[in-house]
């Protein structure tokens, strides 16, 4: 049992990087519609680059990071996926874009980079002991690091005039557009807030898992399936979602050895799915239940970022 | 040489079968599913362990890989189809790594990353397919058959209705026909000639292992799709041909043996990105807006409204 509660604790703190990618994803998703993959190889490029520059000065490192994670993700907005919409109205397209994007982005990343995991050296990934429990430290700052970029993402939805213009945009676009609102410095920002999320991510994605040219794609595709379990259209329940998989994960480990890992998470994502096609927000809301789900029909849930 | 291109042409007929099914997934009906190498891999999974207990039977194999494919379409339509349809793609990317998952570590079954060799040759009709010329031969006629029937199916009251899912649910349920059953019929349509793709995959390389089904495979078969012309019932032939036979050339070239793996993905991205930017100019505003340009001097605001027209 104290293995069980050991390995549950280890999930929760790696579900901090989950925290950090999942709320810019889930922000670009309501404020643009766009199903942004190509973010996975951002968290990549992050990491590699940290890494590749950690040896030259750490707060070198943190810059050249934040450039190249915001260089690449305005980039995907101004330069492909906005001539893209400009030309096509639905969304089909834009996805396509970015399924794209992600595949040159890892495969380019794959090619300059070498395939091995490397780890930046730190004097951080020793241990401390918390009530019997051993808790990586670097972990614990991880935890710690989400947590901030969780309530500052909140606080600026919340009490910013930019915050409000992302959230109309969100709760619905075409109104805004009827008042005039800024629609496309919305999705801008949003795009912006994303890049610099991954920052932090990337870098303790580096000292956690390694730095490879594909170590985004696992977590990208658990911060999505957190979108969607903790409903579209709520930062919180992003980030609770994300939190949920860290611990799954790391209970995965319990009597399984560690190649089931990534089939256990997804597929309690698609139990979760089966159970609560609207995600894990429909239950803490309190919304009249309905007598039959009918996911297909397009009436979205409201759309509230902050909650 | 000779043989060289038999196989390039047998595996590009083969991957243009496994392409033709995701094209009635997502290119019918609309349904992004990156899990398509997944029921490929059950074909070539079953024709592995069946065939050497019926005699190579192709008929029975096929019909087994088809069989479960579609059983396990059914699963993954049940839940994947319960989030609305953007999300489809995660899940199925998320059933693709289960999948993945359970290919490399049911050891007992698979054989994992070992793989299963010593397939034994197909016969048909009780004649036995030895050469690769005639496997070939068979693998064409099967395209042939395919493109044939999703000619007639795109044409037909079935294709018209996956058309509909695609370009309008609402209205399609509102005219009495259900969105949800037409996109499980096109999942295990698509997922039974995936299978069928596999079964052939299996038989003619007389091997299979779990690194072969995994999601690169699956964003192969997306690339196919999308650059041989979504929708179109001979896009995935004209796909297959680029992505399989032209850009293997690369190795051609001097590179190191790390480089030619990413490089092909490199181009496969280029070429989804690519075709999505130049469809914008082709069909979605580009002529039209042009042409409108030169007609009248509309408001932006009007001519915003009238791209939202979707482009078929």
């Amino acid at each position: 049992m104290h293995e069980f509660v050991q390995l549950a604790v280890g999930g929760l703190l790696v579900g901090g990087i989950y925290v950090m990618i999942a709320i810019g994803m889930s922000l670009i998703l309501d404020v643009t519609g766009i199903l942004h993959i190509a973010h996975g190889a951002n968290i990549s490029l992050c990491a590699l680059t940290f890494t590749a520059v950690e040896p030259h000065g750490f707060v070198l490192a943190v810059a050249a990071t934040l450039v190249v994670s915001l260089a690449f993700t305005m980039a995907a907005y101004d330069l492909l996926y906005r001539p893209v919409a400009k030309r096509q109205a639905d969304l089909f397209p834009l996805f396509l874009a970015s399924f794209g994007l992600w595949i040159v982005g890892s495969s380019a990343l794959t090619l300059v980079f070498s395939a091995n995991a490397t780890h930046p050296p730190t004097s951080l990934d020793s241990t401390i002991d918390v009530a019997g429990l051993h808790l990586v430290k670097i972990n614990l700052m991880a935890f710690g690091a989400a947590i901030v970029c969780y309530l500052l993402t909140r606080t600026f939805l919340r009490r910013t005039m930019t915050g409000s213009l992302m959230r109309a945009a969100a709760c619905n676009g075409e109104m805004a557009d009827v008042w005039g609102m800024p629609r496309r410095r919305a999705e801008r920002v949003a795009f912006v807030i994303a890049a610099l999320l991954s920052v932090p991510a990337g870098i303790f994605a580096a000292y956690i898992f390694g730095a490879y040219p594909t170590m985004g794609d696992v977590p990208l595709l658990i911060a999505f399936a957190t979108v969607i379990i903790g409903g579209v259209g709520s930062i919180t329940g992003a980030a609770a979602g994300a939190l949920i998989f860290g611990v799954i994960q790391g209970v995965a480990l319990w009597q399984l050895p560690p190649a089931w890992q990534e089939g256990v998470v997804f597929t309690v994502f698609l139990l979760i799915i089966l159970i609560a096609p609207r995600g894990l927000a429909m239950f803490g809301k309190g919304r009249p239940k309905r007598a039959k789900p009918t996911p297909q029909t397009s009436s979205e849930p409201p759309v509230e970022l902050v909650r | 040489m000779i043989d060289y291109l038999t196989t390039v042409g047998a595996l590009t007929g083969i991957f243009a079968i496994a392409a033709i099914g995701l094209n009635i997934t997502t290119g019918f009906a609309g349904v992004f599913s990156a899990a398509q190498a997944v029921f490929m891999g059950i074909g070539a999974y079953v024709t592995a362990l069946l065939a050497p207990e019926v005699g190579g039977s192709l008929v029975v194999c096929a019909l087994a890989g088809v069989a479960l494919a579609v059983v396990v379409a059914f699963v993954l339509a049940s839940a994947a189809l319960r989030v609305s349809e953007e999300y489809f793609m995660v899940a199925s990317l998320a059933f693709q790594i289960i999948v993945s998952t359970v290919l490399i570590s049911w050891y007992s079954v698979t054989k994992g990353t070992d793989g299963i060799p010593g397939i034994p040759i197909p016969t048909i009709m009780g004649a036995e397919l030895s050469d690769q010329a005639g496997q070939t031969v068979l693998i064409w006629a099967v395209v042939a058959v395919m493109v044939g029937l999703t000619a007639v199916l795109r044409r037909g009251s079935v294709g018209r209705l996956f058309y509909a899912i695609r370009e309008d649910p609402i209205a399609t349920q509102t005219l009495g026909r259900s969105p949800i059953a037409g996109k499980y019929a096109a999942i295990m349509l698509g997922a039974a000639v995936s299978a069928l793709g596999g079964v052939l995959y299996a038989f003619y390389t007389g091997f299979v292992n779990s690194a072969t089904f995994d999601y690169a495979m699956s964003i192969k078969l997306v690339a196919i799709v999308v650059v041989g012309g979504i929708g179109l019932a001979i896009g995935p032939v004209v796909g297959s041909a680029v992505i399989i036979a032209v850009i293997p050339l690369i190795s051609l070239l001097d590179l190191p043996s790390t480089a030619v793996g990413p490089l092909q993905q490199l181009v496969y991205g280029l070429l989804i990105i690519a075709v999505v930017v130049l469809r914008g100019y082709l069909t979605g505003g580009g002529l039209r807006a042009l042409r409108r340009r030169h007609r009248s001097t509309l408001p932006s605001s009007a001519s915003r409204i009238d791209t939202e027209r979707v482009p078929t």
